[in-house]
């Protein structure tokens, strides 16, 4: 039997496995919003764990991180250090915003500022911002899928069928049976993850150099910059200490910010679950050593190759493989780009239905859950249409994204951290910030010195919303304190005893 | 340990964090020689404070979760 048939079997054998997962995950629980959206409020410890490693884990990690290492060598080492950053404070926002979610019925990001910030306007900013920076994530998700089954089916299967397969499977699971798929698939697809990228972390260097250290001292040998931080550009000079610095503070003070992330806050069953999360991310996160082992190891062994995101697949084909092995590969690849693209859909259409449509109109529970499932159908198919059309600035586009995305930690600091802060404040701080990060993405001229943009959006940011939150009326304070401390609820579904 | 000890102590790890894996500090662990375990400093230097934050929230939570029983 050829090669690509058998893969396509194991790519198929897998897709099956995962629909199969996600189909049946749905079935307890309730048709509600609540339900559909914040899987009834009751996902345990394993699946947390997995559902925040596998989301924050993408495609692009798991293509985008090789291919970083492969080409831009030591620049690649950031994306180790804003993961543990980024998610410490969440040990304590976290349950802050889990409990305020649970006492006052929320389940999106925007519900969570404008229940202390009340304002219609402020509710669509919000949506417009993570929507702005939700679909080009979702378009490089697609996009990672296609490649992937394109390259190991040797194009038999283009990148246009390989994405539609994939993520057909995605909306059927999504739409079917809600967060409660992303939630159960994730936890298959994580584990995946984890032993995938271990595997072929250390089977490609013994493969191609004969160990780690060999490796290392190969590359030491003929290319000693690629070693050195912080790093290559991606045409090749030297990248400045104020980039990498500032990617790794943008990124960190992004990741829990992000809507797929920051909404699962509302799908712990308690507030220890989500402190266990953060406790165990770490673990998830040393999946990168294994994962620039691969990018490494394609440094001598490969010439440049034009589009270096491919260095992970073209190893896997050219090295000569067990059949089985690129199987697992397009698993794990798989695994990497629907359990990030799975989340963001549903939190795509979530938030377009919850903060963008629901503060102006009066809708019924089902009449929610089916604009949900309309908008996960068109914010897929959007995405799709991005994914198969050519276009090269997507990396650039979800770099920058991290910048807006980023100016959401503000409103909620405030909300949680600072009675004085006021609506007009916030609102006015997240338009400063907001437009000074798109103004330096289009016009990195004007940069005093080469700083990750968002950074800028923060620096302006942040004074503009102490300073209007000052010279606007503060909040009634009963409000603000009903906000805060919300009497406690007892956690849901919990037995009558 | 006492909670406010912990607590404290996972703020300053969080902070040396911070400023260990960005520039100025980071320039000191830029080269990659000495190569531990055959991989070079510049990359094992992130990797080993993703393990101090790691532990140091094991050990915050260990401390938080009595309290909490309590």
């Amino acid at each position: 039997m050829e090669q690509w048939v058998v893969t396509s079997i194991m790519i198929a054998a897998y897709l099956l496995l995962t629909l199969w997962i996600g189909l049946r995950a749905g079935r307890s629980t309730t048709s509600t919003v609540d339900g559909f959206v914040a899987g009834d409020r009751n996902f345990g410890f394993l699946v947390m764990y997995f559902v925040t490693g596998a989301t924050v884990f993408s495609a692009f990690a798991f293509l985008g991180g090789p291919g970083w290492a492969y080409s831009r060598g030591a620049a690649a080492f950031y994306i180790l250090s804003y993961g543990a950053l980024g998610m410490l404070p969440w040990y304590v926002v976290g349950p802050k915003v889990a409990r305020i979610g649970r006492t006052l019925g929320q389940v999106t990001q925007a519900q969570f500022i404008v229940g202390r910030f009340q304002s219609r306007g402020l509710s669509v900013l919000i949506t417009i911002v993570s929507i702005a920076a939700l679909i080009p994530y979702i378009t490089l998700q697609i996009r990672g899928a296609g490649i992937v089954i394109e390259a190991v089916t040797e194009g038999q299967i283009p990148l246009w069928a390989g994405g539609a397969i994939a993520y057909g499977v995605v909306l059927i699971y999504v739409l079917v049976s809600g967060v409660s798929a992303v939630g159960w698939t994730n936890t298959l697809q994580g584990v995946f993850m984890i032993g995938i990228a271990w595997t072929l972390g250390f089977y490609l260097p013994y493969s191609l150099y004969g160990g780690i250290g060999p490796m290392f001292e190969a590359i030491q040998a003929q290319r000693p910059e690629m070693l050195v931080l912080p790093g290559l550009t991606a045409t090749g000079e030297p990248w400045t200490w104020a980039g990498y610095s500032s990617a790794i503070l943008i990124s960190a003070i992004g990741i829990t910010m992000w809507p797929q992330i920051f909404m699962k806050a509302f799908t712990a069953r308690d507030e220890r679950i989500i402190r266990r999360t953060v406790v165990w991310f770490p673990t998830f996160q040393l999946l990168l050593v294994p994962v620039f082992l691969i990018g490494f190891a394609g440094v001598l062994f490969v010439d440049s190759l034009e589009q270096p995101d491919f260095i992970l697949p073209y190893l896997v084909l050219n090295v000569d493989l067990p059949m089985f092995v690129v199987g697992l590969f397009c698993a794990g690849a798989l695994s990497a780009s629907m359990s990030t693209g799975d989340a963001l859909l549903h939190a795509t259409a979530s938030v377009t239905v919850e903060d963008g449509m629901r503060p102006f109109m009066n809708l019924t529970e089902s009449q929610q859950r089916f604009l949900i499932r309309v908008f996960i159908v068109i914010s897929g198919a959007v995405a799709y249409y991005f994914a198969i059309s050519e276009s090269t600035s997507l990396v650039v586009l979800l770099l920058s994204s991290y910048g807006v995305i980023a100016q959401l930690s503000p409103p909620v600091m405030a909300a949680l951290f600072w009675r004085r802060a006021t609506t007009a404040g916030v609102t006015a701080g997240l338009l400063a910030g907001g437009a000074t990060t798109l103004l330096l993405f289009a016009m990195p001229e004007l940069k005093p010195i080469p700083m990750h943009e968002g950074l800028f959006g923060i620096l302006v940011h942040v004074p503009v919303l102490v300073l209007v939150s000052l010279l606007t009326p503060a909040q009634d304070k009963a409000h603000v304190e009903t906000y805060l401390n919300p009497p406690r609820a007892e956690p849901a579904n919990t037995p009558a005893s | 340990m006492t909670r406010t000890l912990i607590r404290r102590i996972t703020v300053v790890v969080f902070l040396m964090n911070a400023l260990a894996v960005t520039w100025p500090v980071l320039t000191l662990f830029r080269m990659p020689e000495p190569f531990p375990l055959g991989m070079p400093m510049s990359m094992i230097w992130p990797v080993a404070w993703i393990i101090i934050s790691g532990i140091t929230l094991l050990a915050l939570d260990h401390i938080e979760k009595k309290y909490e029983d309590k």
